[in-house]
């Protein structure tokens, strides 16, 4: 395990330049936020959340797109020993979803701030931060195993050349698998936890509070560590 | 198990890539993804029918009683089965009325979720039945119920 602080270090040597893209799209986003007026097309509240989505979009994309440049270079040679798949693996894992974590954090502060000036009654920021976490939780961090796990088995197809079809077969797996998390999420559902429960009624005392299913949560994080035990597992065997 | 030309075209398809992704890789735990990932995806093309997916319900009508409906349904199903007519969802949510013409029961089932309102009132448990008269009508409300299932026929109750 001592490999690990060495690996997330070149995990971001291999992508300073997209770390440095994103800490820029995060600060025109509070310049924006800082500087909104109201318009007579639009009110400024929603040319907030426009902004919003339009920093989240560009910034997920980039967040997937800097995961998959980096997955295809290897800078391990640097290493005194070669330590096993499943550390690297849980190096990569660990250095993207906390990079993904540290942005959708800093975004949704900056959005919430913003509200937090100009809507009376917003609700407090430890509620919109567990809905951010179990977003990610949700989301996030499973498909940043899945993307892993798909990196290591397409790899190990190099050598017979299909890699393409293991490719295709992956991308088309990722919608069989949500569609099947879905199905069996919506199940469990409130079936044994209580629910995470967002009040609302500060805001406005005729919307119903956001009740969190748990059981969906527990699924994706235990979907996540399969993936990625599996993914250590792929790459051990790739590089023997 | 359809069998249709098509069908028959994407089972030989997913074989052969079968085949292929066992053979190709030395690593027998990507073999193992392979055959997941190829299983998930057959699943995928058995449990769809095959028909563009359009998420929302747009009601029913018979003799009996007509519902009117402008809910989304996901994973929706309907279908008839000894004189009681059903409508299911992984998800259903939104309004639909219940007219009836001669007299019926209706029951709605669901697992939880943000709620189900009939004629404008919260309503608790997991179960909610009623008798209508002809010509009654039922207002109902489901907000995001998941594994939601509602049965219109004679003699229907909870419990």
């Amino acid at each position: 395990m001592s490999a690990l602080p060495t690996l997330l270090w070149l995990e971001f040597r291999k992508s300073q330049s997209f770390v440095a893209v994103l800490a820029g799209i995060l600060l025109l986003t509070a310049v924006g936020l800082a500087r909104l007026g109201a318009n007579p097309l639009n009110q400024p509240e929603e040319e907030a959340i426009a902004l919003f989505s339009v920093a989240a979009t560009v910034g997920s994309t980039l967040l997937v797109v800097a995961l998959f440049l980096s997955a295809r270079q290897d800078g391990t040679g640097l290493l005194p020993s070669v330590p096993g798949g499943l550390v690297h693996q849980l190096a990569r894992f660990v250095y993207w979803g906390v990079l993904g974590t540290l942005f959708a954090l800093v975004l949704t502060g900056l959005l919430w701030a913003y509200f937090d000036r100009v809507v009376p009654g917003m609700p407090g920021l430890s509620s919109t931060m567990t809905l951010l976490f179990y977003g990610l939780g949700l989301f996030w961090l499973p498909g940043v195993a899945y993307l892993l796990l798909a990196f290591s088995y397409v790899q190990s197809y190099q050598l017979s050349r299909l890699g393409w079809l293991a490719g295709l077969v992956a991308f088309l797996g990722f919608f069989s698998l949500a569609g099947a998390l879905v199905q069996v999420g919506s199940k469990v559902a409130y079936a044994a936890l209580p629910p995470l429960t967002l009040s609302l009624q500060s805001l406005n005392n005729r919307l119903d509070d956001i009740r969190l299913p748990l059981e969906p949560l527990l699924l994706s994080l235990l979907l996540a560590v399969g993936l990625l035990l599996l993914a250590g597992r792929v790459w051990d065997e790739v590089e023997a | 198990m359809n069998f249709t030309f098509l069908n028959l075209v994407g089972y030989t398809l997913l074989a052969v890539v079968a085949f292929l992704l066992w053979r190709g890789s030395a690593s027998l735990s990507a073999r193992l993804v392979s055959l997941g990932l190829l299983g998930l995806i057959l699943w995928g093309l058995l449990s769809g029918d095959g028909t563009a997916e359009d998420s929302r319900f747009r009601g029913y009508q018979e003799d009996a009683f007509e519902l009117s409906s402008r809910a989304d349904c996901v994973g929706c199903s309907t279908g008839k089965r000894d004189g009681v007519w059903f409508v299911r969802g992984t998800v259903l949510d939104g309004v639909m009325v219940l007219k009836a013409k001669r007299a019926v029961a209706y029951k709605i089932v669901w697992a939880g979720g943000g709620g189900v309102y009939v004629d404008g009132r919260l309503r608790s448990g997991n179960c909610f039945s009623q008798q209508l008269g002809p010509q009654g009508i039922a207002d109902l409300r489901l907000d995001g119920a998941l594994q939601a299932r509602l049965e219109v026929g004679p003699g229907l109750g909870c419990g």
